[in-house]
């Protein structure tokens, strides 16, 4: 039984897709027609932000028919990224649609880290340049990569950023919040 | 499927069955049983102070004493599940070997692994970070290959919780709708968490009580973890809780009206496994059999699982013979968790 207002899921507005969209060219070098194949955006608006999902298509109908029931789902497919105005935050669930459309690694944005840094990192923690093995700059005014370990899993995103001569990867989300959520 | 059929169907109504004999007649056949066994039963809580003596004579009635301290003393096999949307059980087994691990395949399912050792704690290493497995036990496992949903178009998972066999479905059937049920928003948001971990795009979820499930529709595959006493985990005290007959009792009901639930949602022909993390007679065989008797709209088939044979007398209950088909396991003889699985096809 929903006690908060009933929040409905509905299929993303064009400016939306076109947010994503922009974010995936320019950072990834990915189109978002290729992790799409057979599935569809779905959205969620709250108060102060969007709230993207990815579901396969024929989940997106069933989706329709429930709420046309008054049944209001508390999640669908995977969640892939949170928009707060203009600001696009790539979420854990991003890196798994590309995973699973076999885009890793993607032309650009992304950065492979070794070992000791991938430990670092699923604890939450920056990386520095010294542990980065291979950096594909992205294209895109956030600078968000996604953090590959040597193995080629994502591990999260961060931001590149440059300090004096070297480069630094700010830790925006990595793959062991699934451990520290508490859920 | 003619109009006619489709609309017959659709008309089926909500299940709102009573069932006050059938829970009167089993209050009345347990009450006997405690009494019955209540000197061996001492005996037993004497050395296992973490079950109530109500269990252990329940227990003792369904096997023999000497098998339930066989059962008490048993740690079911530590089992963990390949991810087979990203990796290989293969693959898996080679890096968590390079990681220190001691482990193997678990040969009853096609992706289970034994962890015999491990000198990190399971949950913690990047490959479940990384959704390349999941921790599930043995028997849980056997649940959902009981259900062979692969060619099902439309599934559903009615208390789903974190979302462990929803996921396994999944693996199974990446394409089916699998909309997953859970009362409680917490466990959801751990079953969302888990459907991004786990890289699962075909699921969707809903807050609702499960005995409102025909409100959705038909499906073609059900699934029914029916919330239980978890008597199927009495070899761990932490994991334990005393129950007394009117605990059961309470499972009992809610698994009747579940059930009766399910068997209203299913197509003429769906497949619905009805399972516990139970051994007990009272919150499995009795179950289906009496909503055998009081719908007569379903058959039990043996699933293509191991275990042993459903039982179908107890406490001077008898319930129909086809209930030797349901599966049971045990942690003394199989080595998993205490596990009930019953599958039902619609008629």
């Amino acid at each position: 039984m929903q006690t908060k207002k009933n929040i409905e899921y509905k299929h993303c507005n064009k400016k939306t897709k076109v947010s994503l969209s922009k974010f995936i060219s320019e950072c990834l070098g990915l189109s978002l027609e290729e992790l799409l194949r057979d599935k569809e955006l779905v959205c969620r608006e709250k108060e102060r932000s969007i709230d993207i999902y990815v579901a396969r298509k024929n989940l997106v109908e069933e989706l329709s028919t429930m709420q046309n029931k008054g049944l209001t789902p508390f999640t669908v497919g995977i969640h892939v990224v949170r928009l707060r105005g203009e600001k696009l935050v790539p979420l854990l669930g991003l890196a798994a649609i590309i995973r699973l459309e076999n885009k890793i690694p993607p032309p650009r944005g992304y950065v492979v880290i070794n070992t000791r840094a991938e430990k670092l990192f699923l604890y939450g923690r920056d990386v520095f340049g010294e542990n980065v093995a291979e950096v594909r700059t992205p294209e895109c005014k956030e600078n968000y990569v996604l953090v590959l370990n040597q193995l080629h899993d994502p591990l999260g995103w961060g931001r590149l950023l440059r300090r004096q001569n070297t480069i630094y990867i700010q830790n925006i989300i990595d793959a062991g919040w699934y451990l520290r959520s508490g859920v | 499927m003619s109009v006619t059929n489709q609309h017959q169907e659709d008309e089926e109504t909500l299940p709102q069955k009573n069932f006050t004999e059938e829970l009167a007649i089993l209050r009345k056949a347990l009450t006997k049983v405690i009494e019955r066994n209540a000197e061996k039963a001492k005996r037993i809580t004497a050395r296992y102070g973490w079950i109530h003596v109500h269990q252990a004579a329940r227990y003792i009635e369904l096997l023999s004493m000497d098998d339930l301290e066989k059962i008490l003393e048993t740690k079911p096999l530590k089992t963990i599940r390949t991810n087979t949307l990203l990796t290989t059980r293969d693959r898996l087994i080679e890096r968590l070997e390079a990681k220190g691990l001691l482990v193997k395949e678990y040969k009853p399912t096609p992706y289970g692994i034994i962890v015999e050792h491990t000198p990190i704690p399971i949950g913690a290493l990047h490959e479940y970070m990384l959704g390349l497995y999941t921790i599930q036990g043995p028997a849980s496992m056997l649940a959902v290959l009981a259900q062979e949903p692969e060619q099902a178009n439309r599934v559903l998972d009615m208390c789903a919780g974190a979302g462990i066999k929803t996921t396994q479905i999944a693996q199974h059937n990446n394409r089916a709708k699998i909309i997953a049920l859970d009362i409680n928003n917490r466990k959801l948001l751990a079953l969302k968490n888990n459907l991004s971990r786990l890289h699962v795009d075909n699921v969707v979820a809903i807050n609702m009580d499960a005995r409102e499930a025909p409100k959705l529709g038909k499906f073609d595959s059900i699934l029914l973890d029916a919330p239980c006493s978890g008597e199927g985990l009495i070899p761990y005290p932490a994991k334990t809780r005393p129950r007394t007959i009117d605990d059961i009792l309470t499972r009992v009901h809610l698994q009747l009206q579940l059930l009766d639930a399910a068997l209203s949602t299913a197509r003429r022909s769906a497949i619905i496994i009805y399972t516990t993390c139970s051994m007990s007679f009272e919150e499995n065989e009795y179950v289906i059999d009496t909503l055998l008797k009081k719908r007569g709209d379903f058959e039990i088939e043996q699933p293509r699982i191991p275990g042993e044979p459903g039982r179908t007398s107890y406490a001077g209950l008898r319930t129909d013979p086809s209930l030797a088909r349901c599966r049971r396991l045990f942690p003394h003889i199989h080595r998993t968790e205490g596990f009930t699985i019953c599958k039902l096809r619609k008629t």
